[in-house]
């Protein structure tokens, strides 16, 4: 793919028009706001540093092994349900298959690709990292922009989140945003030669609190 | 005598047998047939301790913990119909390492039809600058249970010393047959620009980890925030599952959730191995 081509596709998969169901997420925002976890701005910015860093100790595995096998269907399998394994929380389970999900039916019928539309198929769970990194490996996008990409969707749907939630406004999400996303290639290069085997997660407090996003009475997003 | 710093590599198995002809779903009368250790480690297997369907395993240490640079490995394998609780008489200590070293702790569990492990040992502490990397796999049959409780504490918190360690590291996963049905991995440090200690708010004991197979407890939902409670249910292959996790801000409180899944259990256990312990 042309360098120009391959900027179009990043650009139309990292779209926010992209239908692949990220704005109905908070990556455990919600519930972090809500159990008193993050109680001012600093730790809200705390909070999502600590999703980018998880989405890289534990996501960039997954995607960096699935875009390598994204020719070969039974790895992939393997690989998505070795994903599915290592996600016991069930809250971070359905949001990563949900988007997972959407994501290989839009990028399948967005780009009219008979391979992605077939793994929706084959694939058990269809995880997000997994369906992230097998469509971008198969549409040829560079490896380090598919890690960078992928990094920079967490960020954007948590701060997306946290507009909704009321918590900062629009200008200001989009400082925090140049701010954190500094940090994004630092990231990439700590877990890029990470194997699925060390997938592991740093921040576990995040995780648990996603884990209980359930206990809410009332929420705005589905995870 | 062994100095701080000198590598210990300790190994320890247990095995459990039943020798009288039960029920296929019920516990018979267990025996150690297999009791091995070696230093730092040693394993103690009381003759009674409330139900003789039930073996209590206490693995301790000389020293009174882990020394900067050991590695122990633990094996306990429960033969079909037995019961074994793996306990400790008090919290396993992490020391500090020096330069590179890693402390190390494998535990394996071997797990046969119908038998069940219950793994309840206190929380493990780990001291201003350890580096600790625990491993702990579980390979059952599709008929066996475990119980399985892990949980650290932020380091000697009386000390001001909170979330000081260099690193710790926890895998736990489980296979059934030739198949993973579970993996969970963390690996809690500092990186560049991001604190664990602020991470942690002011809970003390996070991280911990239930796995209960074919064990499901009335866990009611919680709103408070000295202790948070979350449960996951998990199904594969045929198993069924609980995750449980909870973040507290002391040990009494996370004892609160400890409390709810021990309690049931006691009769088969024959006593409570935390009693008296976190109130």
């Amino acid at each position: 793919m042309s360098e120009q081509n391959e900027l179009l596709t990043l650009l139309q998969i990292s779209d926010s028009a992209f239908p692949t169901g990220g704005f109905s997420h908070s990556g455990g925002v919600e519930s972090a706001l809500k159990h008193n976890i993050v109680t001012n701005k600093s730790e809200l910015k705390d909070c999502f540093s600590y999703c980018v860093e998880n989405a890289g100790s534990f996501g960039i595995p997954f995607v960096t092994a699935s875009y390598n096998a994204c020719l070969e269907i039974q790895k992939l399998v393997a690989i998505d349900n070795h994903c599915d394994v290592c996600t016991p929380n069930h809250v971070a389970k359905r949001a990563s298959t949900r988007q997972g999900r959407s994501m290989l039916e839009t990028c399948g019928k967005s780009f009219g690709n008979s391979q992605m539309l077939s793994l929706l198929d084959q694939l058990q769970c269809c995880h997000l990292p997994v369906v992230y990194g097998a469509c971008c490996g198969i549409m040829g996008i560079d490896i380090k922009s598919t890690m960078t990409a992928f990094l920079y969707n967490t960020l954007r749907s948590s701060i997306a989140s946290s507009i909704r939630l009321d918590k900062v406004g629009p200008l200001e999400a989009q400082i925090i945003q140049t701010n954190l996303q500094k940090t994004i290639p630092d990231v990439v290069n700590r877990y890029r030669y990470r194997t699925i085997e060390e997938a592991c997660i740093v921040f576990p407090v995040i995780d648990l609190i996603q884990n209980a996003h359930d206990n809410m009475f009332s929420k705005l997003f589905y995870s | 005598m062994v100095a701080m710093g000198t590598a210990r590599h300790g190994h320890a198995t247990v095995v459990l047998e039943c020798h009288d002809h039960c029920k296929e779903s019920e516990y018979g009368a267990v025996e150690v047939v297999t009791l091995k250790h070696s230093y730092p480690l040693k394993v103690l297997v009381p003759e009674h301790t409330g139900n003789p369907k039930c073996k209590w395993i206490f693995p301790i240490v000389f020293g009174g913990g882990l020394v900067g640079g050991d590695n122990v490995e633990i094996i306990i394998e429960t033969k079909p119909n037995t019961c074994g609780l793996l306990t400790s008489q008090e919290s396993t200590k992490v020391y500090h390492c020096e330069d590179d070293l890693l402390t190390t702790q494998k535990m394996n569990y071997i797990i046969g039809d119908n038998s069940l492990l219950c793994v309840l040992p206190d929380y493990c502490v780990c001291y201003k600058d350890a580096n600790f990397l625990q491993t702990q796999n579980v390979q059952m049959t599709e008929s066996g249970n475990i119980i399985l409780l892990d949980w650290m504490t932020c380091g000697r918190s009386a000390l001001k010393e909170q979330w000081l360690f260099k690193s710790y590291k926890n895998s736990i996963q489980i296979d059934v047959g030739s198949n993973t049905v579970y993996k969970d991995s963390i690996h809690i440090h500092d990186v560049p620009g991001l604190k664990m200690k602020s991470s942690m708010k002011n809970y003390q004991v996070p991280n911990i980890d239930w796995e209960c197979y074919f064990y499901a407890p009335a866990v009611g939902e919680s709103v408070k925030t000295d202790v948070i409670c979350t449960v996951s249910t998990l199904q594969k292959g045929g198993m069924s599952g609980l995750y449980l996790r909870f973040l507290a801000i002391n040990t009494a409180q996370a004892y609160t959730v400890i409390k709810e899944i021990v309690d049931p259990l006691l009769p088969l256990l024959g006593a409570d191995p935390f009693q008296n312990k976190y109130g």
